[in-house]
């Protein structure tokens, strides 16, 4: 049940990272080309600026849970790989657990900042759209990240090897 | 208090949590501790307005060009022709790797995709021709890093960001230290063949050399796009980043044709996995800056310098010994993202060119990839060659000498940095 929830949840992510890189790419590129070309309707299209960025920041925080589980985020392994299979699995354990609080509070500043930006009425000039949507894209990117510390917690990857074995 | 939040983060960064829990968790007990009353949601914006700017787009941007070509044609046929041009001259196998290093550095801009993509290819080349295990390990590792100088170069990206300084006068002074950096390593290989009289690659005719410049035809066309739409003032950086992947994607797609809408989004999701990575660091990097700014780390060291006399060699050395410490253990981004902010006012006020103190960090992060401990270059050429990581760390020691020269060139002679960027009128 679990892990057919975590395969329907990577092809979302999967899905939506390469929509809206899609869409980040397409509407930069057209942005260029129509200043390049017909620089007269440059205006017309300069909301596409602001709306590749945001198809960038929500690209971005959706693909940060799929980065940590495939173990792509940047950490200095060196002295875990030292340390017994046992202990590297309670580390690992730890860093779930601190992971997972720090990115779970990060996910309720997120939602409070989304919910706040609303409440405002502060839009993003070019769009005539909410900034809270900038915030919730983190809100949601944030929460995926902690989920895959709380899968860290329940089941660590893998220890590492030995680099020194040879 | 500093003192235990200091403590803390070693310990988190020497123990492996993700640099983005090591940047991140001491940026929040310094606001809990220090400034109680502000609102913890500045934090969130702090990071948020950190990654939303329109010259960070071009990361991305360059990332997906890269993956794209190193997946596909274009590269393996620019690695080709370089091959069949200079594989023949004294040494020629090594200056070949040197040489395809900075051709795969124009296209990508990432040190430890070079090593990957170049090592597996050249490796079994240079033993096949007489070079020792170590020279080759060491040369496919150092020789990579010519890629974080020679645009495009997210290194130089992330220092435009953070210190406004103008990416295109970057660019244009990353590419002359690249090739005194290449230029140098090439020196370098060529006097070690001629002492152990190693092998050199058979002379390619003619037919051959046309052949190979003609199926590079289209590949070539990317450097140009890339370097002449920013050099003449046609493109920003972050333009030219998106030309490249479309470009990329038609050369790859339409003209060679070998590119399937699967690959397409294996490419797509592999270069946004590889952009987080850096993002969420400059997300968090940008919380620590805050931070730092706020207890004025930067005026503090400022204050410190003239108390040293406000010499400016002193300090230029000070940045190198600081940069080569942090590079010894951080990753590229983490030790910019860290030192930059606290450095560049004090570089500023002592009357350093942006663009010259650019290329001295650029130039300390490019050696930081292949300096002991935990050089990251270290670590990729291990597992891509399949070496113990301490043979890897004896095999880049002379090159580190070759770094150290290259370094203390850029940072004693200024106009090595901005000669080119004047000579282009940017």
């Amino acid at each position: 049940m679990g892990s057919s929830l975590l395969r329907a949840l990577r092809t979302i992510e999967r899905f939506g990272v390469v929509t809206l890189f899609g869409i980040m790419l397409v509407l930069f590129f057209a942005n260029v080309l129509v200043r390049v070309v017909a620089p007269s309707y440059a205006s017309n299209i300069a909301w596409a600026e602001e709306a590749a960025r945001l198809a960038m920041i929500w690209g971005l925080f959706l693909v940060a849970g799929m980065t940590l589980e495939r173990g792509r985020h940047i950490a200095m392994t060196s002295a875990l790989m030292l340390l017994r299979p046992p202990l590297q699995l309670a580390v690992r354990r730890l860093i779930g657990v601190v992971g997972a609080v720090f990115c779970g509070y990060f996910t309720y500043l997120a939602s409070r900042m989304t919910l706040f930006v609303f409440s405002t009425g502060q839009v993003i000039p070019s769009l005539n759209l909410s900034s809270a949507y900038l915030y919730m894209g983190a809100a949601i990117g944030l929460a995926l990240l902690s989920l895959r510390y709380v899968i860290e917690v329940a089941d660590p990857r893998a220890p590492l090897e030995f680099q020194e074995e040879a | 208090m500093t003192l235990v939040i200091i403590g803390i983060t070693v310990v988190l960064f020497a123990i492996g949590f993700e640099m983005l829990l090591v940047l991140g968790i001491p940026s929040l007990l310094l606001k809990l501790a220090y400034f109680p009353h502000m609102p913890n949601e500045v934090l969130l914006q702090k990071m948020v307005a950190g990654m939303n700017h329109s010259t960070l787009m071009a990361i991305p941007f360059f990332i997906l060009a890269a993956e794209t070509m190193v997946q596909g044609q274009i590269a393996p046929r620019l690695t080709n022709l370089v091959r069949v041009f200079i594989g023949h001259y004294r040494g020629g196998v090594g200056s070949t790797t040197v040489a395809t290093a900075m051709v795969f550095g124009s296209v990508s801009g990432s040190a430890a995709a070079t090593v990957s993509a170049i090592g597996r290819i050249m490796y079994p080349e240079l033993r096949k021709n007489g070079y020792s295990e170590r020279f080759s390990i060491g040369l496919i590792a150092a020789g990579s890093e010519t890629a974080l100088l020679i645009p495009p170069s997210i290194t130089v990206i992330i220092y435009g960001w953070l210190t406004g300084a103008s990416i295109t006068k970057l660019f244009a002074a990353g590419l002359i230290i690249g090739l005194v950096l290449g230029g140098l390593f090439i020196g370098y290989v060529v006097i070690q063949s001629i002492r152990h009289d190693v092998g050199r690659l058979e002379r390619q005719g003619l037919a051959v050399r046309w052949k190979a410049l003609k199926e590079a035809s289209w590949a070539l066309g990317m450097p140009v796009i890339i370097l002449g739409g920013i050099y003449s003032g046609m493109f920003t950086a972050t333009e030219a980043a998106a030309i490249s992947v479309v470009y990329a994607l038609i050369v790859e797609g339409l003209v060679y044709r070998e590119l399937t809408l699967r690959q397409l989004a294996d490419i797509v999701e592999g270069a946004a996995i590889t952009s987080c990575i850096i993002f969420v660091l400059i997300g968090m990097g940008s919380i620590l800056a805050f931070f730092l700014t706020l207890f004025q780390i930067p005026t503090l060291i400022i204050e410190v310098l003239d108390q040293l006399g406000g010499e400016l060699l002193i300090f230029l050395l000070v940045v190198n010994i600081t940069f080569i410490i942090a590079g010894m253990f951080l990753d590229p981004a983490s030790a910019q993202l860290i030192l930059v902010p606290a450095l560049f006012p004090a570089a500023v006020a002592l009357g350093v060119d942006p663009i010259h103190f650019g290329m001295i960090v650029t130039m300390n992060i490019a050696m930081a990839m292949i300096t002991p401990p935990f050089g990251l270059d270290l670590f990729v050429a291990s597992s891509a060659l399949n070496k113990p990581i301490a043979l890897v760390i004896q095999s880049v020691l002379p090159f580190i000498v070759v770094n150290l020269i290259v370094l203390a060139l850029v940072t004693a002679i200024a106009p090595l940095s901005t000669f080119f960027p004047r000579l282009l009128g940017l």
